[in-house]
């Protein structure tokens, strides 16, 4: 019998793979101290007053983009790195570039937070970083791109599979959104139509980077993990192709009633109430699939996932209710905005990722996990501090919303919201402990000596 | 003698109409989007926010109509069995490894 016969491991860099996990989790703790301590000056009690550089402006911005770059998209670099080598059976194209990458991905990140501290921000929101950091971000992307392209598109000699489809546009999408976002209304429209290019770009960030490759990695580990295929793959291709038409314009609904024309602001309302036709299809994809599988929210990685999976629906949700003219007389500039975004940001893409480094530490480290129970603890905690920082920040956002429209004294506002911003910082606290539980049981895990070798039970057979 | 209603001719009808209803609005949202863009207010505001969602669009389409030519709507269901026969055949072959590596070294 030929070598070639017996099955071939994946060709996955599992290295690579573990440190893009561990450089994301040390900047989600820099993410997480950032928010705490900005929460602080809401309660008058910020540790750091006088101090330029740590200023809350700022710490806020190292606060945002320590999430969008340093945590979430290392942790999703490293997540491609394990599932496109696994669904091409290709390597990607150079393991050399993957490794420049990784260090021009810390690099920039670094750069990127010096800049902010240092008072070097770029006046667009989720684009703050530096403008001399901006072209190194062009180039990474590209060259990430050209990277997992390659055993992509080696593979679609054969019908792709929807995970492979969402990650082949999610790179060239960011790069030229990045593009027309940082650099656009810098030098060439300035004013309004800056920011409705801004707009754009904001949302784009969140819906052709992010949830693409969220839910590629989801079409991807949730069968893996239930061994047991998606619902539909055809509508899962209807999802697919149903985002890349109708989520590009719906950045302008971050600015209605601005002096952005009427039928730019009416079209922003149609689309973004069009793709949660989208969002149900692939919502009812994945209930369909644990459909008769009550067992398997016993597995850790798949409640995070499904936890994340009805986050997701509440935030789009959220979105047709926000994007009508008539809410966002209320909730414009209010903190409902800030727990929108807190349940995009951690709450579904972040569950997604600690779903995904539990399922995968043990497996990358060759140990089994130190202490399950400090992952369960770490669930819980995760789960009870977004859903109370969430609720409360609504209820913030309603409260303040309808004070402002009622043309009370500013002042009145702010004392009303106080109880509400100490729940918030009590909620970010909860959070905080549940991820000090899981980042002490990844390094004991990893500290551990390896086990002997053992014979693993041959997984089971696929059921349809 | 009454005719019956035939139902499918007036679920047709219906989605006649709606198709024409919208492609009207969106003749008009077409009107009026050419008459901002050339309006010496903002010059060149409506065109910097709707061209490159419209060249992003172009772009899809052009995806999709590849993807149809390379058959990959044909038998749509079968990549998701073989994905899972891929993971099984990886796990057989972690499983003949003797020891794994360890990445923290």
């Amino acid at each position: 019998m030929s070598e070639s016969q017996y099955p071939q491991p994946a060709p996955v860099e599992t290295r690579l793979v573990f440190w893009y996990f561990v450089a994301g989790m040390v900047y989600f703790a820099i993410a997480l101290l950032a928010g705490f301590f900005f929460s602080l000056q809401f309660l008058n009690h910020y540790p750091f007053a006088g101090i330029e550089w740590l200023s809350p402006g700022r710490v806020r911005m190292l606060h945002t983009n320590a999430v969008a770059y340093g945590f979430i998209l290392n942790c999703f670099l490293g997540a491609l790195h394990w599932v496109v080598p696994r669904l091409t059976r290709y390597p990607v194209a150079s393991r050399g570039l993957s490794w420049f990458i990784f260090w021009a991905v810390q690099a920039i990140v670094l750069a990127t937070a010096f800049g902010l501290l240092a008072g070097h921000a770029q006046a667009i929101e989720w684009g703050e970083t530096p403008l001399y950091v901006d072209p190194f971000v062009v180039v990474g992307l590209i060259l990430m791109g050209i990277n997992f392209s390659v055993p992509i598109f080696k593979a679609s000699r054969k019908p792709l599979y929807v995970s492979l489809w969402y990650f082949s546009v999610a790179f060239v999408w960011t790069t030229l959104n990045y593009v027309m976002g940082n650099f656009i209304p810098q030098f060439f429209t300035p004013g309004a139509a800056g920011a409705a290019i801004v707009g754009l770009f904001i949302h784009d960030l969140v819906g052709l980077l992010v949830t693409p490759i969220g839910w590629g990695l989801m079409y991807y580990f949730v069968p893996v993990i239930l061994k047991k295929p998606i619902w539909s793959h055809a509508v899962s291709l209807i999802g697919f192709w149903g985002l890349a038409f109708f989520y590009p314009l719906q950045g302008v609904h971050h600015f209605f009633w601005s002096t952005i024309p009427m039928f730019a602001q009416y079209s922003a309302v149609v689309s973004t109430i069009g793709v949660e036709v989208v969002v149900m299809t692939v919502f009812v994809n994945f209930v369909a699939t644990v459909r008769g599988r009550g067992e398997a929210f016993k597995q850790l990685p798949i409640r995070w996932f499904y936890t994340g999976i009805v986050f997701y629906m509440i935030t789009c949700a959220q979105c047709a209710y926000q994007a009508l003219l008539t809410t966002q007389k209320i909730i414009h500039f209010t903190d409902w905005v800030v727990g929108h975004a807190h349940l995009v940001m951690f709450g579904v893409f972040g569950f997604w990722i600690l779903g995904i480094v539990t399922e995968l530490w043990p497996r990358l480290t060759g140990r089994p996990w130190h202490n399950p129970s400090l992952n369960t603890a770490h669930y819980w905690l995760s789960t009870a501090g977004m859903l109370i920082m969430f609720v409360d920040l609504l209820a913030a956002g309603v409260l303040q919303g309808y004070l402002w429209q009622s043309l009370a004294p500013w002042e009145q506002s702010l004392v009303a919201s106080v109880p509400f911003w100490a729940w918030r910082t009590a909620s970010g606290l909860m959070i905080i402990a549940g991820q000090v539980l899981f980042f002490y049981n990844m390094w004991r895990t990893a500290a551990a000596p390896l086990p002997a070798a053992e014979t693993k039970p041959v997984p089971e057979p696929v059921t349809v | 003698m009454k005719r019956p209603i035939n139902i499918h001719r007036l679920v047709s009808w219906l989605v006649v109409l709606a198709v024409a209803i919208g492609g009207a609005t969106f003749l008009y949202k077409l009107v009026e989007f050419a008459n901002t863009a050339t309006h010496e207010d903002m010059p060149g505001f409506a065109l910097v926010s709707v061209v490159p969602y419209l060249t992003a669009t172009f772009g899809f389409l052009l995806l999709a109509i590849w993807a149809f030519l390379r058959g990959h709507f044909r038998d749509i269901e079968q990549p998701k069995y073989d994905m899972l026969d891929q993971e099984r055949e990886y796990d057989l072959a972690e499983q003949q490894r003797s020891h794994p590596t360890d990445p923290t070294a």
